[in-house]
């Protein structure tokens, strides 16, 4: 379903992909771990072109994102649903609004876009609150607004930047909850970014790790982190024990 | 491609809408904010200045003073403008005003150029100041030039009169519609003239650089083109001051001329200076010396000029004629003298002049006597003639006495006819009286030309003092009293060479009749000789005798009288002497008596003056010219200005024989609207100042509110014109490639255009205006205000990186993103306020 290859990117004289080679199935959960600064986000948001790459090739279902124009892009990015780590919400407008926004947006009309809004809050829990703005939510009730955001456009991939990240260990578990109960449903490809190393062993199908912009290990949880090859693997081996 | 520019939504037209919006609206706002402020000072005007034409006069003084002012006022105002009405305006700052409205037949030049003259002596140095309207102002307009000017722009149609105020020309216009039509003929005239200003080298007096205004005015008046050309150096006072001067200066010539001179001559080693006092000894009573203190009938003299190693000095105390010793003294401070300095020689011209007219009266009073006498002596120098023709004709008798006596005498006894020689006798002695009487009166033709050369020679030196350099100098160039000394001068001449001619006369007629006259003398004497010898020893004349013998030599004696008197023309004589009787001299017809008058009145004319009186006011009219005259070292010409200017330049170079100096074409005058006008012009430019400050605050403010945030929205968007990703092997020119990148960066370039368009379109369209400024030159302001803008906007207004980024991701475009997220959340605006229309989520 999505491919890349060769991805590079660079911010001035640093280099934070070196060369991203990955594939990913429709409806595969890859989870991407790696230490703080080695290119998780810079991978995820160059994706949908958040980030522009400047170098690589990015195919979703045979379309090569990195080629598009801007109009066939914003069509595209309608198909990648994207959770970003501090929740990113318009702050003036209810949670309603926040998650029929895009469908309005696109052209919905009201009544069927605050429809599928509405069953988009109710899957994250959150039908009670619905002209609730956000500055009146918790964390992770924040969070679970841009899960809903994202998944009422419903997405055909969902690209989640460390949505746990944010949030303190309280509320970490809602929002962890939201995301198995969509691993489980299956229908989404999801490629996450996250620290959650319990919840990726649980989750992926697929664990990534990065180091210094490049990947140093995929495989299974199982195996990646059972019998880790590469550094990185290691250390989150060793935080299992815990 | 306009078209569907128009009709794709697109954020470019929001911008667009809100730059026409913006600018309009602040330009409306701001025109409109400074019209209220001009309508508000209007009416501030008006109500301090009354309306157009409601008062004529504005006084003003101290409020203390104010009650004396009106009195003084209306004492004017009863007494020589009854009818006119005064009325009290506001007190501002201790000061208080009053405003007079005169009545209709009081606007007139004569009131007006008179009113500085009524109005004059106001309490507490209160002064008043001409508003009648409408009126057009001529400032800074030359006095030479003044009259001149004021009759020409008084002739222009729709000018009522022109008045002067100051050093203007005040136009009170018939109504304010012809004021357009008389401001251009104004200019018409002012645009034909010019102020030649000829900047001098330094060393010139103040009555030389007037000496050489004169002659650089005579030589432009003889260039191609100079219709009028006037010295118009004088600066601040009238014309009447200019012509007291040069009086004043022709009256220091003479007054110069007239004056002893007394020349220094320092000891050796002595060093004096000018302006320095000196002491001479004044004869009297107590003998001058030194330390003694000064007495008032010394003579003191100060010195005025160098003349080589000697100095030349003006007796300012006492006369030449008290001077009795030529030992000159220094004054020391507090009239005490000092010691010897020198030596003077003084030579006093006023009385050579004086002694000169004298000797004048006198010779012509000798003439006058001389041509009485001869008058009397024509009869004689006529008896003269007639005299001799008498003798001529008693010589014939005598002659035929004589003969018939020879004839008569007897061969052998020598006897002669004793009848004939009684005859003879008798007729030799009435000729000897008759001779007698002829001599005399001759003598006196001689004595009376003898009076006529010498009267000669005295005329002529009378003729030569009255054409002396010195009486020249003392008369001055022009005038009444060179005109006379001129015509007596020639009048002397005619006179002169008239006497010449008749002592010419006389002389040829003494010269004619001078051995005539001594033939006839000798032999009458010859006669009285024969005829006595006859009478006493008897009248034989035997042949051979002495009696014969005298006999024979008598008769050759008469024959050769005779011979000698045959060529006398006797009419032709009495023709040439009757010349010299004439009254009248030549054709000129000189009167000598009125003529001696004449000479009588000048001597008496002149100034009965002491030295002291003549160096004291030399001094006092130095002071004045001084004070008074040029402002510098340079001349003001007014003249046309339609000269060559090269040959204006060669003109006066040639004058003043410099090449040094610098010539400047000035305009004569200035033209300046009315107070009102002046006023309102300046409220004009407060207007347009008014509205460019509101222009400028309006630009920050919209700066602010709303292109901050599409500046901040370019920023996030980071594009630039040059491509990111290259890189330069040098690291300084990849330094400064990055800086270039920064700095063409689109919000920067945005804000400069934006900044620039929007705040120079909006100083035209608002009518604001910035001293030095044009609104090229706003723009570029603008611009770079807009570039540091663009440096503050992300500070001025932040826009949520996090609501943009959600944005994106959700595949919005930006004109979506602007409108929904950005603008809303943003600072209330005008693009806020846009936008609410085009705005989904509401």
């Amino acid at each position: 379903m999505l491919e890349i290859k060769g991805l590079k990117k660079s911010y001035g004289h640093k280099s934070a992909l070196k060369g991203i080679d990955l594939k990913v199935s429709q409806g595969e959960t890859v989870v991407i771990m790696g230490p703080s600064g080695c290119g998780k986000s810079t991978l995820i948001r160059c994706i949908n072109r958040l980030t522009e790459p400047d170098e690589g090739e990015i195919c979703l279902q045979n379309q090569k994102i990195t080629e598009q124009s801007l109009t066939e892009l914003l069509k595209t990015r309608q198909k990648i649903g994207f959770v970003f780590q501090h929740f990113n919400l318009i702050r003036r407008l209810s949670v309603l609004d926040n998650v029929s926004m895009p469908l309005r947006l696109h052209g919905m009309e009201l009544e069927e876009a605050e429809r599928r809004a509405e069953v988009a809050l109710e899957k994250v829990g959150l039908a009670h609150k619905l002209e609730d703005i956000p500055e009146e939510l918790s964390g992770g009730e924040q969070q679970r607004v841009g899960i809903a955001r994202a998944l009422a456009l419903e997405p055909e991939i969902m690209l989640w930047d460390e949505p746990t990240a944010s949030l303190d260990p309280i509320l970490v578990g809602e929002v962890i909850e939201v995301m198995e109960e969509l691993v489980r449903e299956g229908k989404t490809t999801m490629i996450i970014v996250t620290h959650e190393l319990f919840f990726a062993k649980r989750a992926a199908d697929r664990i990534v790790f990065m180091d210094k912009g490049k990947i140093v290990e995929a495989g299974v949880p199982e195996a990646v982190l059972e019998h880790p090859k590469s550094e990185i693997g290691r250390k989150y081996h060793s935080l299992l024990r815990y | 491609m306009l078209t569907s520019f128009f009709k794709k939504d697109s954020f470019i037209k929001d911008i667009l809408l809100l730059l026409v919006v913006s600018i309009l609206t602040s330009a409306v706002f701001a025109r409109g904010f400074a019209m209220a402020t001009d309508k508000y000072f209007a009416k501030a005007i008006t109500g301090v200045m009354g309306d157009m034409g409601q008062y004529d006069l504005l006084f003003q003084t101290k409020v203390e003073l104010k009650g004396a002012l009106v009195r003084q006022v209306e004492q004017v105002i009863e007494e020589r403008l009854p009818g006119a009405s005064l009325k009290e305006g506001i007190s501002i700052a201790g000061k208080a005003s009053y405003f007079l409205t005169l009545p209709n037949q009081y606007k007139n030049k004569s009131v007006f150029n008179s009113l500085s003259h009524y109005f004059n002596n106001l309490p507490g140095n209160g002064g008043f100041t001409v508003m009648t309207e409408p009126r057009i102002n001529i400032s800074s307009v030359p006095s030479g030039a003044f009259d001149f000017l004021s009759e020409q722009v008084a002739r222009i149609p729709g000018v009522r009169f022109t008045f002067k105020d100051g050093n203007s020309i005040g136009i009170i216009l018939k109504n304010i519609d012809v004021s357009e039509s008389v401001l251009k003929k104004i200019k018409q005239i002012l645009a034909q003239y010019q102020i030649l200003e000829v900047r001098l080298t330094s060393g010139y007096s103040q009555e030389e650089i007037m000496t050489l205004g004169k002659k650089v005015t005579q030589n432009l008046a003889g260039l191609e083109g100079a219709d009028y050309v006037r010295d118009v150096t004088m600066a601040g006072n009238g014309d009447e001051y200019q012509y007291l001067s040069n009086t004043l200066l022709e009256v220091k010539k003479f007054l110069m001329a007239y004056a002893a001179e007394v020349k220094i001559q320092p000891q050796a080693g002595e060093k004096l200076e000018m302006g320095e006092l000196l002491v001479l000894d004044g004869g009297n009573t107590q003998k001058i010396k030194s330390g003694a203190m000064l007495d008032p009938l010394q003579v003191v003299v100060k010195i005025n000029s160098k003349d080589g190693e000697a100095y030349r000095g003006l007796i300012i105390q006492g006369d030449a004629g008290f001077i009795s010793d030529n030992r000159v003294y220094r004054l020391l401070p507090e009239d005490k003298i000092g010691p010897v300095v020198g030596a003077a020689e003084v030579s006093s011209r006023k009385a050579q002049l004086v002694e000169g007219l004298d000797q004048g009266v006198k010779l012509l009073g000798q003439i006058n006597g001389a041509i009485n006498d001869f008058n009397d002596s024509t009869g004689g120098a006529g008896l003269t003639v007639s005299g001799i023709e008498k003798a001529y004709q008693q010589l014939f008798e005598v002659k035929e006495v004589l003969n018939q006596v020879e004839s008569g005498i007897d061969g052998l006894t020598g006897k002669t006819d004793s009848a004939g020689l009684v005859k003879m006798v008798r007729l030799v002695e009435g000729i000897g009286d008759d001779l007698d009487y002829l001599a005399r009166t001759f003598a006196r033709v001689q004595v009376l030309e003898n009076r006529f050369s010498k009267t000669l020679d005295g005329l002529q030196n009378a003729q030569i003092l009255l054409g002396s350099p010195l009486l020249q100098s003392a008369a001055g160039q022009s005038g009444g009293i060179a005109d006379k000394i001129s015509l007596l001068e020639d009048q002397l001449g005619i006179v002169h060479d008239s006497l010449r001619g008749r002592v010419q006369t006389l002389d040829d007629f003494i010269n004619r009749f001078n051995p005539l006259v001594a033939t006839l003398l000798t032999w009458r004497n010859k006669a009285n000789s024969f005829a006595a010898q006859v009478n006493n020893f008897g009248t034989i004349f035997t042949p051979g005798s002495a009696n014969q013998r005298q006999l024979v030599e008598m008769i050759q004696a008469t024959d050769q009288v005779l011979s000698t008197l045959t060529g006398f023309n006797p009419k032709q004589v009495k023709s040439g002497l009757k010349m010299i009787s004439d009254h009248l001299f030549g054709s000129d017809r000189v009167d000598l008596t009125a003529l001696i008058v004449q000479v009588e009145k000048f001597r008496d004319a002149l100034p009965q003056l002491l030295d002291e009186e003549i160096g004291n006011s030399v001094n006092l009219i130095d002071k004045y010219v001084d004070g008074e005259s040029t402002p510098g070292e340079r001349l003001q010409i007014f003249i046309n200005a339609e000269i060559d200017k090269d040959l204006i330049n060669a003109a006066i170079r040639d004058t003043i024989n410099s090449s040094r100096s610098t010539i400047y074409s000035l305009p004569v005058g200035t033209i300046q609207p009315d107070i009102r006008g002046e006023l309102f012009k300046i409220l004009a430019e407060v207007r347009s100042t008014i509205a460019a400050l509101v222009v400028m605050i309006l630009w920050v403010l919209i700066f602010i509110l709303d292109q901050s945030l599409i500046i901040s929205m370019l920023k996030m968007m980071d594009q630039t014109l040059l491509p990111k990703r290259r890189r330069w092997k040098h690291p300084w020119i990849d330094w400064g490639y990055r800086k270039a990148v920064k700095a063409l960066n689109l919000a920067n370039l945005y804000a400069t255009a934006v900044g620039g368009v929007w705040l120079g379109i909006c100083f035209a369209l608002a009518g604001a205006k910035i001293p030095y400024l044009n609104y090229w030159k706003v723009g570029v302001f603008g611009g770079l205000l807009g570039a540091l803008m663009s440096s503050l906007a992300v500070k001025i207004n932040p826009i949520s990186k996090d609501e943009v980024m959600a944005g994106l991701s959700l595949g919005l475009p930006y004109k979506t993103i602007m409108r929904e997220i950005v603008i809303p959340a943003g600072r209330p605006g005008v693009l806020q306020f846009l936008n609410r229309w085009k705005m989904i989520m509401k």
